[in-house]
């Protein structure tokens, strides 16, 4: 029964999409589904509209005409990415700026830096401070404590701002849920996990949750609510994750919450 | 398919006219469906454009075996994206800040629509990986079930079990988010 209304949901997605259809004459071949396929049809619905993106008219006159040039000359790798600075030249590149410029303002106003929210003047400091310090990190482990690092401290920003009833960007909430992505996939990728580590990852999670909850019972606007939603499935994902690379979870010793200061570099 | 078979012809032999006919006939869907999976339009040209110059460079080696070329193609943007984000190491966030659609015309309908896009890529964003591919596969490539399932190894019952359960999530999420407007 589960099988056939897969197969005649697609039959009458074809007859929608290929056939121009209405939802409703398809409805009336599976008057038996009808109740079950509607709704099904018409979220299929609101997903094709996904369909009217278009590229732009003047990439694609320019990529077609850089193509059919590589079918006359043969030269296929003729052609440069936009951004010909490959991505660890960014990285480089990211690093000197900083160094250059802790040079010239001094390295107090990093140490400043560390301490500052989104919207602070001194924020952008504390970040690219970061990510010279990914670019420096060496080594799985490493990295996963990093990004397990930099999740913990954004997410120590978004409880400073709700205190001060300050706007969290929603930038904030997705790294957060990056950083705790990637600390989980570096986990991943390390031979022999040490317990506090993962002890700490997980009560990462757990103080995400707790967190976004009380941000959310804290009152938002509808569309942050929204996102505070998707930011709590994410670091419940997150979990859940966690729970799959480590079944003896439960039997670690979870570590106390450490805040945010204490985590500074 | 006989379609398929004289087009892979011309394109193993470099002819113009049939990289032409490739170009027309995929370049908005094979767009289309990398501009959601990174995010982000010039990275998506970017990428669109290295899909078929890699498919050009492995041309003379394709042989036609009764599979769509569409499998071939999105193959190919399957794994563009899957080494972007491989190699991405900039931490960007994911939002697709440009607008989707233009509509010089009637500007406000336009922003309305782009509106309820984004709403609905971003709920595509909360599916599961498996699911939101065969999804963005199926609605923003516009490839058939036969084709999305030669895309991801997959059979076609489990692309259409997949579809079903995404179809099913997103009509709960989209129906939540019209409840709060």
């Amino acid at each position: 029964m589960s099988r056939g209304i897969e197969g005649i949901l697609d039959t009458c997605l074809e007859r929608v999409r290929l056939r121009g259809e209405s939802i409703e004459q398809c409805l009336d071949s599976y008057p038996e589904h009808a109740s079950e396929l509607e709704p099904l049809l018409r979220a299929a619905l609101r997903v094709m509209d996904v369909s009217s993106i278009r590229p732009r008219g003047e990439f694609g006159r320019v990529a077609r005409s850089r193509l059919l040039s590589a079918v006359s000359t043969g030269n296929v790798r003729g052609k440069e990415r936009r951004f010909p600075m490959v991505r660890w030249q960014r990285g480089w590149a990211v690093a000197l700026a900083v160094i250059l410029t802790i040079a010239v303002v001094g390295g107090g106003t990093v140490t400043a830096s560390s301490g500052s929210l989104p919207g602070d003047v001194l924020y952008p400091v504390k970040t690219t401070a970061e990510k010279v310090q990914a670019f420096f990190t060496f080594g799985d482990e490493a990295n996963a404590r990093f990004h397990m690092k930099a999740a913990e401290r954004r997410l120590g920003e978004m409880e400073s701002l709700a205190e001060k009833k300050r706007a969290i960007p929603e930038s904030v909430l997705g790294r957060m849920n990056l950083e705790t992505e990637r600390a989980i996939e570096m986990l991943g990728r390390v031979e022999r996990v040490k317990e506090e580590l993962a002890s700490q990852v997980v009560n990462l999670t757990s103080k995400q949750k707790t967190v976004l909850e009380r941000i959310q019972q804290g009152g938002a606007s509808l569309e942050f609510e929204q996102m505070l939603r998707d930011a709590l499935q994410r670091s419940e994902r997150a979990q859940t994750e966690l729970e799959r690379m480590f079944p003896d979870l439960k039997k670690l010793r979870l570590t106390p919450w450490v805040n945010d200061r204490e985590l500074e570099p | 398919m006989e379609g398929d078979e004289n087009l892979s012809r011309g394109l193993r032999k470099r002819e113009p006219e049939a990289w032409a006919r490739l170009y027309e006939e995929y370049m908005p869907r094979i767009y289309r469906y990398i501009v959601l999976r990174v995010r982000n339009q010039a990275e998506a040209e970017d990428l669109t454009e290295q899909v078929f110059l890699r498919a050009l460079e492995s041309g003379p080696s394709f042989r036609w075996r009764g599979a769509p070329i569409s499998s071939w193609l999105f193959r190919i943007a399957r794994n563009q994206v899957i080494d972007f984000w491989r190699t991405d190491k900039t931490g960007r966030t994911v939002t697709l800040d440009e607008s989707l659609i233009d509509d010089i015309a009637n500007p406000e309908r336009a922003a309305e629509r782009n509106e309820d896009m984004r709403q609905v890529i971003r709920e595509m964003g909360q599916l599961t990986q498996a699911q939101r591919e065969v999804i963005e596969l199926r609605f923003a490539a516009e490839l058939s079930t036969a084709e999305v399932a030669r895309v991801l190894g997959k059979s076609q019952g489990a692309v259409k079990v997949m579809q079903h359960s995404a179809l099913a999530a997103l009509r709960k999420r989209l129906a939540g988010w019209s409840g709060h407007e």
